[in-house]
């Protein structure tokens, strides 16, 4: 056993034997991934007694840096998150324990779920074909129950970024975005006249605001999405949840990107989207309009290549060498490529 | 003058190095994902080394065409690079938003991103120009 994994286990054995007041047992702790800001292990816990006596298998988080990314939820905010999503019937993987403090960093212990979550696979396995004619009704279902999630009930305001209320005029959920990738663009400093062009289209085809603001996953994607032969098995990484305009959510999965090769099929490479919009707006009773999605096609795109680009910098800034993090500083030419051929059509 | 093997040559025969000798051996999927990215990076700096020059040359020369410019030094990726931050700053302002000027910034802009691509990523680039 290293050193590094010997330390954390007997931090855990005494947090965890802590926490629920018995004796416990881990085994098997092994990591799964790590970086300069964070590090995801996987577990078997036996708790001898009392009320949460039993064996589970846990997949333990650990925060080590600073947040990621400026517009990322740290790790209990996102647990947080991940408590209100189970608590709404949301599929997602149970949030056990909140340990503030595990060899001096936070740490999140979460059900360990069984299914494929890689994109290329879910999109080109024989064994899901049957998974991937359900999926898109069941992304449809699901992300309606996200979007039911009750903004005030949980004061998800004080939790997860929002655009401004306390103005004069209320900013709606497009202008607070695209004011954001504007500076954040600007923070970057490389100048990118593609993303400028489709900012500006952006800005000029502003839909109006939405009903009613709304919880959003923000990275509703196939790659986040926990498959099996059944389909849809659990929503993951809710680190980018915040609140806006329920589109944002929609077309941020036809996004070309996270098609994985199947161009062709606008809904993660698995469908076109009509099956999904179909099965969102009988859950919620409203009437998808495709102009709006297109809209928020082109942002989604925008940002993302703004997220690759702040990726590239991480790199480039020594906050966290990674090689493909610097690649993604020339990927960004495909997102280029797409926006404009969008602002075009 | 260096010798041979050139830029180009080099960085073909470490990229074939890391395919057909050290990918192979790795058993570690995140290590061998990272390292087939390593050498898709050879790729892209081979391509560049072969392409960059006369790229450059041309997007300097539409560049200034676009925004009028007279002063041009010894220096093209300097030049690009000021004159490149001198559009986006323009397009920003909504000084491109329509008309001829907007139609030859976009033809401008798009032909650029088909140059990085050229060097970033040619199969993404047959793939997406195919479908139109």
């Amino acid at each position: 056993m290293t050193d590094e994994r010997a330390q954390l286990q007997a931090a855990l054995q005494e947090k965890l034997s802590a926490l629920t007041h018995s004796d416990v047992r881990i085994e098997n702790l092994h990591k799964l991934a790590g970086g300069a800001s964070q590090e995801t292990w996987q577990l078997d816990l036996h708790v001898e007694t009392g009320e949460t006596r039993g064996d589970y298998k846990l997949v333990l988080r650990r925060q080590l840096g600073g947040k990621i990314y400026p517009d990322a939820l740290d790790l209990w905010r996102e647990f947080r998150v991940m408590q209100i999503a189970y608590a709404s019937d949301v599929l997602v993987p149970y949030p056990q324990a909140w340990l503030p403090n595990v060899l001096g960093r936070p740490a999140a212990l979460i059900h360990w779920m069984s299914g494929e979550t890689i994109g290329r696979r879910i999109v080109r396995e024989p064994s899901l074909e049957g998974a991937r004619k359900k999926l898109p009704a069941q992304m449809g279902n699901m992300l309606a129950r996200i979007h039911a999630i009750n903004i005030d009930t949980y004061a998800l305001r004080h939790l997860v970024p929002a655009p401004p209320t306390n103005t004069a005029s209320p900013i709606s959920p497009a202008h607070w975005t695209l004011t954001a990738l504007e500076r954040m663009l600007d923070e970057i400093g490389e100048p990118h006249p593609a993303l400028e062009l489709g900012l500006r289209w952006l800005h000029r085809h502003e839909p109006p605001p939405p009903e009613r603001l709304t919880f959003l996953h923000g990275d509703y994607r196939i790659g986040n999405i926990m498959v099996n032969e059944d389909g849809l098995v659990s929503v993951l990484d809710w680190e980018f949840a915040h609140i806006g305009d329920p589109y944002e959510d929609l077309s941020w999965s036809l996004v070309r990107d996270w098609r994985f090769g199947n161009d062709d099929l606008h809904l993660g490479g698995i469908a076109q989207p009509d099956e999904f919009f179909a099965a969102y707006d009988t859950a919620t009773g409203t009437q998808i309009d495709r102009a709006v999605v297109h809209y928020w096609e082109i942002m989604g795109n925008v940002r993302w290549a703004v997220g690759m680009l702040n990726q590239a910098q991480r790199h480039l800034r020594g906050l966290e060498p990674n090689l493909e993090f610097a690649s993604l500083g020339r990927r960004c030419a495909e997102i280029e490529f797409e926006v404009l051929h969008l602002i075009e059509s | 003058m260096q010798d041979r093997p050139t830029s180009r040559e080099l960085l073909d025969s470490v990229a074939q190095f890391l395919d057909s000798e050290l990918i192979p051996t790795l058993n570690d999927p995140r290590l061998k994902f990272r390292a087939r990215v390593a050498a898709n990076v050879l790729n892209i700096l081979a391509r560049e080394v072969e392409l960059s020059d006369t790229q450059l040359r041309a997007e300097r020369e539409r560049l200034a065409a676009l925004l009028n410019e007279s002063v041009l030094t010894d220096d093209i990726p300097n030049d690009v690079e000021r004159l490149t931050r001198e559009l986006a700053q323009q397009i920003r302002a909504g000084d491109a938003d329509e008309g001829t000027f907007h139609d030859a910034v976009f033809a401008h802009v798009e032909q650029t991103v088909i140059e990085k691509l050229q060097i970033a990523n040619p199969r993404y680039l047959k793939r997406v120009i195919g479908d139109e």
